[in-house]
């Protein structure tokens, strides 16, 4: 198992990034970059279940987006040649 | 300018972007000035881009370590067109236009409905015009009309040219409604020529999308109205 990301098929996205560096110490996303906490503010004309609406559908659609990203660099490894796996791995560690 | 119809292009825009299923999951929002929702879906698009960019950085350093037929292969089957439209804007542009030439026409033409194009301007000039027409009739085909839109004013004036040449009326009125930066819908329309402009209008109310065809008028300059205007029966 290549897992670069191992704790993203477990835990919820939120709190993945943070758990899986901690658990690998190298190859999870660095927390400074992630947006989760500069979700955007909702259009000021929306009344609050409007704009809590609008944010739990942004908030989704970065779950996702993570998730994929997630899955996909494990699923990467499957199609990089072996010889060449410990380079790569360890450039997306760096 | 009908205000509730520019909301709801941009709740059109907004629904692409969040991966919706279509604009009606976000019909709350056409009462909403288009000017807010545009500013929203702006910071959105700066956060979707943003988050994990280290990581995706270190993914496009780490690509010149591989074969490009095996970076083909990778973006194709595992990364996916989401993923490789964010590594796009990246990637050294010159190994970006060497992977496009190993991927099928329909994968390119994912990746460009996920593309931010502001983000991979290289990228697109780079892309030969027989190709870059290729991937706006795959688009079409694949009713990313919302992302094409957002391709316009990218365009060189050929480019263009070749595009309204190839694509459809419907597919035309569909782009218009949505484009991003509008000062290319006068070009636009002077490409599509007077008769042509006459037809597509005329016919819009009979394929669903009278208020398309509305709103292309309203954001024509006055010249080119007088002279639709002259030019319809009655």
């Amino acid at each position: 198992m290549l897992a670069i990301w191992p704790a993203a098929k477990t835990k919820p996205l939120a709190s993945t990034a943070r758990a899986s560096r901690a658990a690998d110490g190298s190859a999870s996303p660095d927390p400074m970059s992630r947006a989760a906490d500069r979700l955007p503010d909702p259009p000021a004309s929306f009344d609050s279940e409007h704009a809590a609406q609008l944010t739990a559908q942004t908030e989704a659609a970065l779950e996702r987006q993570r998730r994929e990203l997630a899955l996909s660099i494990d699923k990467a490894f499957e199609y990089i040649p072996r010889p060449l796996r410990g380079t790569i791995r360890l450039a997306l560690e760096r | 300018v009908n205000t509730a119809i520019n909301s709801r292009a941009e709740a059109l825009k907004l629904a692409r972007l969040l991966g919706l299923d279509g604009p009606e999951s976000l019909a709350y929002t056409q009462q909403v000035p288009a000017s807010e929702l545009l500013d929203y879906r702006n910071a959105v698009t700066e956060l979707l881009y943003d988050d994990d960019r280290a990581l995706l950085q270190r993914m496009a350093d780490a690509a010149s370590l591989l074969p490009v037929h095996t970076l083909a292969t990778v973006a194709e089957r595992a990364l996916g067109a989401p993923i490789c439209a964010r590594l796009t804007g990246l990637l050294d542009p010159d190994l970006a236009e060497e992977i496009s030439w190993e991927l099928s026409i329909d994968f390119l033409a994912e990746i460009a409905a996920e593309l931010d194009p502001r983000r991979a301007i290289d990228v697109l000039r780079s892309l030969p015009p027989d190709r870059t027409l290729d991937i706006a009739v795959a688009m079409a085909a694949h009713g990313e009309h919302v992302a094409m839109g957002r391709f316009v004013a990218h365009l060189g004036y050929a480019r263009l040219a070749a595009c309204v040449e190839t694509l459809t009326d419907e597919d035309l009125l569909r782009i218009a409604f949505v484009l991003e930066g509008e000062e290319r819908l006068e070009e636009l329309f002077e490409l599509v020529g007077l008769e042509r402009a006459q037809c597509m209008l005329d016919g819009a109310e009979s394929v669903g999308l009278g208020e398309e065809a509305l709103d292309l008028l309203d954001h024509l300059n006055a010249r080119q109205r007088k002279q639709l205007l002259q030019r319809s029966p009655g």
